[in-house]
């Protein structure tokens, strides 16, 4: 069912994931190439969290989408490499929401994380044809882990407001 | 954080130390690297992609030219031609080459031997 209530708020999420993404990879400076907090993420796991598996990779994919548009990186290399680890990040995180029940936001966050940087080195390695990439296996795990440690605890801090905040009532109470 | 979580970091932590074991200490690594590839071209298209590696021995292998068959030799990472049924056997003089960017050609045979690979420095005058 159509539920416009839902289209806009999908919308929303959306373009908050694509502006997170964009702001997030404009301002802050990576210490290491490659490796970013990932704070666009948030908006996906909310996705997964309030509706499930198809809103929450829709979110995730428009936002690839249009943050390369933005970026001007459509179909280059790198537009690649954020799809892939979107799709993985999102599947891992909606089975880990939907069909276990020992895992609160930090830990679905942390795993999507890992997941991401996985499914991205995995496609790096097909694009370029190069094993070599494999190098980069060990970093990419351990970084994960504070980046989705940083996503899942914002998001739950943000769930936790959302009874005093009218907007987020929105988004919560659908 | 739940136990799961906890168990999760601990999971992850201890699967990237195993790769990273893997990865950084097997030997096998050490060639990963210092691999390069070998692109044999006749008349602009591929006819044989060699691998060289330091820990591989010497060999030598027949490709066909335009005019006849090039004897192309390998050694650890070194490759040449070793006989060509040219005449003035330019490409047999430019000896050994073993740098990624480095190519042999032979222009009556048509054929073109480039180690893949960005060469480290713009170009090299002899």
């Amino acid at each position: 069912m159509l539920d416009s209530r839902r289209v806009v708020y999908i919308s929303l999420m959306i373009a908050m994931g694509s502006a997170i993404h964009l702001i997030e990879g404009a301002l802050l400076p990576l210490p290491i190439p490659g490796i970013k907090p990932g704070l666009a993420n948030i908006v996906t796991l909310l996705a997964l969290y309030l509706y499930g598996l198809k809103e929450g990779m829709l979110v995730a994919l428009m936002r690839v989408l249009i943050g390369s548009f933005i970026g001007g990186i459509f179909l280059s290399p790198g537009f690649f490499l954020a799809l892939s680890g979107s799709i993985a990040s999102t599947l891992i995180m909606a089975f880990l929401l939907r069909q276990t029940k020992c895992f609160s936001m930090v830990g679905v966050s942390i795993a999507g994380a890992v997941a991401h940087n996985t499914g991205q080195l995995i496609a790096a390695a097909i694009i370029l044809e190069n094993r070599a990439v494999i190098f980069y296996l060990p970093i990419l795990l351990i970084t994960g882990i504070p980046a989705g440690f940083l996503t899942g605890y914002l998001l739950q801090c943000l769930l936790k407001r959302s009874d005093s905040s009218t907007i987020l009532n929105g988004f919560i109470r659908r | 954080m739940t136990l799961g979580d906890r168990l999760l970091i601990v999971a992850i932590l201890i699967s990237s130390a195993i790769a990273a074991l893997f990865i950084y200490l097997k030997p096998f690594n050490k060639e990963l690297i210092n691999e390069q590839t070998v692109i044999i071209s006749c008349k602009g298209a591929v006819i044989k992609k060699v691998t060289l590696s330091e820990k591989r021995h010497g060999k030598t292998f027949n490709v066909m030219g335009r005019i006849g068959l090039v004897t192309v030799e390998t050694l650890g990472k070194q490759i040449r031609i070793q006989e060509a049924p040219c005449h003035d056997r330019l490409c047999i003089r430019q000896g050994w080459i073993s740098r990624p960017g480095q190519s042999i050609v032979c222009m009556p045979s048509e054929l073109l031997i480039t180690i893949e690979g960005n060469s480290p420095v713009d170009a090299v005058t002899r």
